[in-house]
């Protein structure tokens, strides 16, 4: 038997007017999330579609490329081996860096983001000197040096060149703005890989699942050996 | 064989009776036996859907539209599905629900709040499935509407057996609301363990019944929606999934062995869709088994010793394992200098030994051994005999017993401020002077911002605030539940309740806060007179109500989020919310103010 109080078949205005008032009415909404109202957005229910996600679902390989320069802040963050380091001088030993940002609870795009990485790891390491690969935790007080955080790297394998980062809530956010990955919230990231060839350059941010042939690709451009 | 009525028993036939019984348990070994050969399509299908194991016994693969191979349990569809089905939102992808209901459509179309904080409020509606479309979806990536699936979602190596388990347990996932929740109405409960100090028991009932009250007076369910007089979200308006709450109070007796029991009573007699807040100051283990056995959604207790692991428990912070952990770190820093003598006191009960195993194991890491005392007949002085200066002595001790004696000079005492609840019962002043506290919450001074508006409720609701901690955990227990079963809609599941508090507590904890920071700001702006700017108060007590809120934490101090901790945040599989301690102690031994003696510590 189906209860009738629950959700009935709607019609197609009701669901407009869900959508427009949902917009509206949703507290807490930051400028820069309103998308303007464009029906053409709107599927046979009148969802408003997110822009982002569809374009991600219809173009699963699009990845958004864009050159930065980012000023990395003077803070203190723990290693998953337990070493205590500052940035950026953990950035600026002259290797070549690939820098992420995961949580070790994260169910989706986490997983994707560090299987990257051991592939990109495996793939590299017939190159000679490996880069240093930065796996930078957006939930530190959760992913823990004596918590999940060295259970983590073992999962995914991560060789002596590639470390997990905590720290204090306040160095984690600093260090995400600084990469302008910062979102408010863990659950509200967005997959991104960052890479620099050398101290002072400029870093490549790679936006989007980036495969690891494609991350590879980049990074051997980018340090020259194609 | 037939059985005629009237036909004389034949001395080669079976007595009936026996016959029955025989066949009874010829059938019992046949589905046991048939059960430990092959597994039934449905226990196949949940293997692969939360476990990604195929019924072979080898892990699930498939591979993601990026060439990202997934394998086994990061293969299962649980993983972003979650185990309810209603699927979630990360950042901008978002995972659908994939229930029997939202996939096949068959009566009622699901709609499910994906993230009601950004433009993407819902879940999209899409053609109906039939088992091959699918089959066809699950292993090649295409909808029944011909749309390519995202890059998240693997193209599994399914045979036809295994599709079909999948698609079999996918068609019966979440398919009836769970017990305690009815069509117009939420049955909860919560739990009162004995031995609760009066006073407290009942600063704790007068806050969840005041929070229950208010919540059912501006709730109009469903079918009487045209009589609401006040405004609902948007999907609320058109979907009138609204439920009236009723309290069950479940009061436990007696020994703790027995409380199992008593539980099946209370649950016997109306069953509950979750329990809700609930206090202890010992015990909690068999409130914890029961509800992991009945799948039963255990939300924000407050008691000292929340389990370790839990599927169905959601708590504040480990408790006392906590602060065994940062009392270890201030006492014996890991490649610091070693103390001399450590002596941990302890009650010969669940936290006692809790707080025991923990604190000897965070010290072990420092290659630190405590001496291990347990409370007994002759309580904390005897304890306490042979201490002498230079020792460090970790109190896991309750505010009667430090009462009783007196500290021995010298030594340095640390205490625990779950059991010791200094903000309960100050610290006998004897005591003040020679104690540290590791402390849970936010420090007093910072913490009146984020509790403005509980502090203002409560005036409002005239609840008087005895225990601040405690009741504010009882006050944010209501209210995120409100918020939660609210964007939850018509899908009442249990699972999905605890998938949403995961996903969503950090969330809803930074714009609470930025929300009600925004309204201080407003409503405490002098005007160059000194005078408040107040709106247009009609009323004289509203105009002291607002100005109230406006004052408590002043109009700009900074507000990390709404309770007495610095902050909340769960992650999928994560139980407890907050994750670090400071160490106070009292600025001075003839005042109550509490300074901290370092930084928040998570250890």
């Amino acid at each position: 038997m189906h209860e009738t109080g629950g959700c009935r078949r709607l019609t197609r205005g009701a669901w407009i007017a869900i959508a427009c008032l949902g917009l509206g009415a949703a507290s807490g909404v930051r400028a820069e999330d309103m998308a303007p109202m464009d029906h053409s957005q709107m599927d046979h229910s009148g969802m408003n579609h997110d822009m982002h996600a569809q374009h991600l679902a219809n173009a699963p390989q699009d990845v958004k490329r864009a050159e930065d320069r980012v000023e990395i802040p003077k803070l203190g963050m723990q290693r998953h081996d337990g070493r205590k380091v500052e940035f950026p001088a953990e950035l600026d030993d002259g290797r070549p860096v690939l820098v992420n940002f995961i949580f070790t609870t994260c169910t989706a795009i986490c997983p994707i983001l560090s299987r990257t990485f051991a592939q990109v790891q495996d793939k590299l390491a017939a190159d000679g000197p490996m880069p240093h690969l930065v796996s930078i935790s957006i939930d530190p007080e959760n992913d823990t040096v004596s918590g999940p955080l060295p259970a983590y790297a073992e999962k995914f394998e991560a060789g002596p060149s590639w470390q997990f980062y905590t720290g204090s809530v306040e160095n984690s956010i600093a260090l995400q703005k600084a990469f302008k990955t910062f979102r408010g919230d863990k659950m509200n990231h967005i997959p991104v890989v960052f890479m620099r060839a050398k101290p002072g350059e400029p870093w490549l941010r790679l936006e989007g699942f980036a495969s690891a042939d494609r991350v590879v690709a980049e990074y051997r451009r980018r340090v020259g050996l194609h | 064989m037939s059985m005629r009525r009237g036909a004389p028993p034949s001395p080669r036939r079976l007595d009936p009776n026996l016959a029955r019984r025989l066949g009874a348990a010829l059938a019992l070994f046949f589905v046991c036996g048939f059960a430990a050969a092959a597994p039934s399509v449905l226990e196949r299908g949940r293997m692969i859907y939360e476990e990604g194991m195929l019924p072979s016994g080898q892990p699930l693969h498939g591979s993601r539209a990026n060439e990202t191979p997934v394998d086994g349990r990061g293969a299962a569809c649980a993983q972003c599905h979650r185990k309810s089905g209603m699927g979630s939102v990360e950042g901008d992808i978002i995972v659908p629900p994939i229930t029997g209901k939202a996939l096949f459509n068959d009566a009622e179309r699901v709609v499910a709040t994906m993230d009601p904080r950004r433009g993407k409020a819902f879940n999209q509606a899409h053609a109906d499935y039939d088992e091959e479309t699918l089959t066809t979806a699950i292993r090649e990536g295409t909808t029944a509407d011909g749309r390519t699936l995202g890059v998240m979602m693997p193209r599994y190596d399914l045979g036809p057996e295994d599709s079909a388990a999948i698609v079999a347990y996918l068609k019966q996932l979440s398919r009836e609301r769970s017990p305690g929740a009815e069509q117009e109405t939420i049955h909860f409960a919560t739990v009162i363990a004995p031995g609760v100090a009066p006073a407290r028991r009942q600063a704790m009932l007068d806050t969840l019944r005041r929070a229950f009250d208010q919540k059912n007076a501006s709730t109009v369910p469903g079918l009487h929606r045209a009589r609401r007089r006040h405004m609902v979200t948007a999907a609320e308006l058109v979907l009138g999934t609204e439920r009236k709450w009723a309290l069950e109070v479940w009061e436990l007796k007696g020994d703790a062995k027995t409380w199992g029991a008593q539980l099946g009573e209370f649950y016997r007699r109306q069953p509950a869709f979750a329990l809700i807040s609930g206090i202890s100051d010992s015990d909690w283990a068999p409130v914890h088994e029961f509800c992991e056995a009945q799948h039963l959604p255990l939300w924000f207790p407050s008691v000292p010793a929340p389990p370790v692991t839990s599927q169905y428990g959601l708590y504040f912070s480990q408790g006392v394992r906590l602060e065994a952990a940062v009392a270890a770190d201030a006492i014996a820093p890991v490649g610091g200098t070693k103390p001399s003598r450590v002596i941990a006191i302890r009650h010969d009960d669940e936290p006692g030994r809790s707080a025991g195993a923990a604190f000897a194991a965070a010290l072990a890491r420092a290659e630190v051994k405590a001496d291990e005392r347990v409370l007994g007949t002759g309580g904390l002085a005897s304890a306490l005999a042979g201490v002498r200066a230079g020792d460090h002595v970790m109190l896991f001790a309750r505010p009667d017993d430090l009462a009783a004696t007196q500290p021995v000079a010298g030594a340095t005492y640390l205490v625990s401020a779950t059991l010791g609840r200094p903000d309960y019962a100050p610290l006998p002043a004897a005591w003040r002077a020679a104690s540290k506290i590791v402390y849970p919450y936010e420090l007093p001074a910072k913490r009146r911002a984020n509790l403005a508006y509980f502090r203002s409720w409560s005036k409002m609701s005239k609840v008087e605030i005895v225990d601040e901690p405690l009741q504010s955990e009882v006050f944010f227990a209501i209210s995120f539940l409100t918020n939660t079963t609210a964007e939850m809609l018509d899908n009442l599941y249990r699972d999905y309740l605890i998938e949403r508090a995961e996903n969503m507590l950090s969330r809803r904890e930074a714009s609470k806060a930025e929300q009600e920071a925004r309204d201080r700001a407003a409503l405490g702006v002098r005007k160059p007179g000194g005078n408040r700017v107040l709106p247009n108060a009609k009323r004289l007590d509203a105009a002291a109500e607002i100005a109230a809120l406006a004052r408590e934490g002043g109009p700009r101090a900074h507000q990390s989020g709404t309770t007495v901790y610095p902050r909340l945040s769960l992650g999928p599989g994560q139980r407890h919310a907050s994750k670090g301690a400071y160490v106070v102690r009292y600025e001075k031994p003839d005042d109550t103010a509490l300074v901290a003696e370092g930084e928040w510590t998570v250890p």
